[in-house]
């Protein structure tokens, strides 16, 4: 009688990925062909991988500019596009070095905690925001209403009434997604262009009060009523923040529900 | 370098699990490259030689500040996925999917991204992190079994 082998996750790992040479593969095919408890564990090693390239494929399209770097010919540490070829030779060590401990400085250091959840998305979205983003957009009345009806019904929950907090203007109101879920965006700006924006998701059945914190070097307020977390996000001082927050917020307990 | 630049942030992203440190990680390599290029040998991979200096110079990076990223755990909202409607489904799932290698021991995680979004073979992803093809493969066996017990968990749980 023929001994069963039992192949190492490794082995079968290589199957999976075509990595197994032909003697193996031609083993672990024979295998699986009588031996349902092989099948079993190849099935369970099976992990799609295809969208994991393909989610790393979308983040090739936001990788920065190639950094403007030193000219490798003078070596005098000229800044310009890097548009040579190698061999040229080494540039200045101590200046390439030195460069590197620049970029580093404060590499090392822990940045805060990112709130956790849709708000370090929303955060992250929030920070490509400029002063000049929204400046040329200005919302008829008509436009308004229609656009906070649409992301009012988006999101079930009635935006229409919603004021500007003191100093912001509404720029734009769009419906977001964040795993599923519509998540609206609110985007103010202040007299002085400062890019503020309220964001709402659906969220558990507890309210809870006005909390601020930071998150991309932005201040930002959260609160929750029932059934929707709602966000405030922009600029570098808090007290505007806290008091636009808590006109959001008296609003979103009171007219909103 | 041009052309492997995106690559190489994309790379950076995925050792340190941040867009910000990518940022500097590859900038970094970058200068690095340029001080070595004299080492570089015309005929041989310049991506894998990037990659190579990218991933010493951030386990460098890690033993001299002993930064740490939580053991390797990084919430996916520090990547920061663009949503690309209207293939959200598509997107859904590659989240999902993004999450959970996401949560896997830096090692692996690194492995994974070498072999499987970047295509490299065992050899060349051993190569590039400089260990031996065995550890390779352990490091991706190990992530297969791992995902495939959390997908067969969260499974559990919905039905």
């Amino acid at each position: 009688m023929t001994q069963r082998r039992t192949f190492t996750d490794e082995e079968l790992t290589a199957f999976l990925d075509g990595e197994a040479n032909d003697a193996l593969s031609a083993e672990i095919g024979n295998a699986l062909e009588t031996d349902a408890v092989l099948s079993a564990r190849l099935e369970a090693l099976d992990i799609p991988m295809a969208p994991l390239a393909e989610a790393y494929n979308a983040l090739l399209a936001d990788a920065p500019p190639m950094p403007v770097l030193p000219d490798a010919s003078t070596g005098n540490g000229r800044a310009t596009r890097f548009g040579w070829g190698w061999g040229i030779g080494t540039f200045g060590t101590g200046l390439a070095a030195g460069l590197a401990v620049a970029v580093f400085t404060g590499f090392g250091q822990p940045e805060p905690a990112p709130p956790p959840g849709w708000a370090a998305f929303v955060a992250s979205y929030q920070s490509l925001f400029t002063p000049e983003t929204l400046a040329s957009v200005s919302l008829t009345e008509a436009e308004r209403a229609a656009q906070l009806a649409e992301v009012s019904a988006a999101l079930g929950l009635d935006l229409t009434s919603v004021p500007d907090a003191e100093g912001l203007t509404l720029k734009r109101a769009q419906v977001l997604g964040f795993n599923g879920k519509p998540l609206v965006q609110l985007a103010y700006q202040r007299a002085d262009g400062t890019p503020v924006a309220l964001c709402i998701i659906p969220a558990g059945p507890d309210g809870k009060a006005v909390s601020m914190g930071v998150a991309q070097g932005m201040e930002l307020a959260r609160w929750n009523t029932p059934g929707f977390g709602f966000l405030l996000i922009g600029g570098q001082d808090q007290q505007p923040l806290r008091n636009e927050a808590d006109a959001f917020q008296s609003w979103s307990v009171g007219d909103a529900i | 370098m041009g052309a492997v630049f995106p690559r190489l942030w994309r790379y950076s992203v995925a050792l340190t699990g941040r867009r910000d440190w990518a940022d500097d990680l590859a900038q970094t390599t970058c200068l690095r490259a340029l001080d070595k290029a004299d080492q570089f040998e015309a005929g041989t991979h310049l991506d894998r030689w990037m990659f190579r200096m990218a991933q010493r110079i951030w386990l460098n990076e890690l033993r001299s500040r002993k930064v740490r990223t939580g053991g390797g755990l990084v919430p996916v909202e520090e990547i920061d996925l663009p949503d690309q409607s209207p293939s959200a489904d598509t997107n859904i799932l590659a989240r999902d999917v993004l999450n959970r290698v996401n949560a896997l021991p830096e090692a692996q995680r690194h492995s994974v991204f070498l072999v499987y979004v970047e295509g490299y073979s065992y050899k060349e992803a051993a190569e590039i992190m400089e260990i031996p093809i065995g550890t390779v493969m352990s490091r991706l066996a190990a992530a297969r079994k791992r995902l495939g017990e959390d997908m067969a968990d969260a499974k559990g749980q919905i039905s």
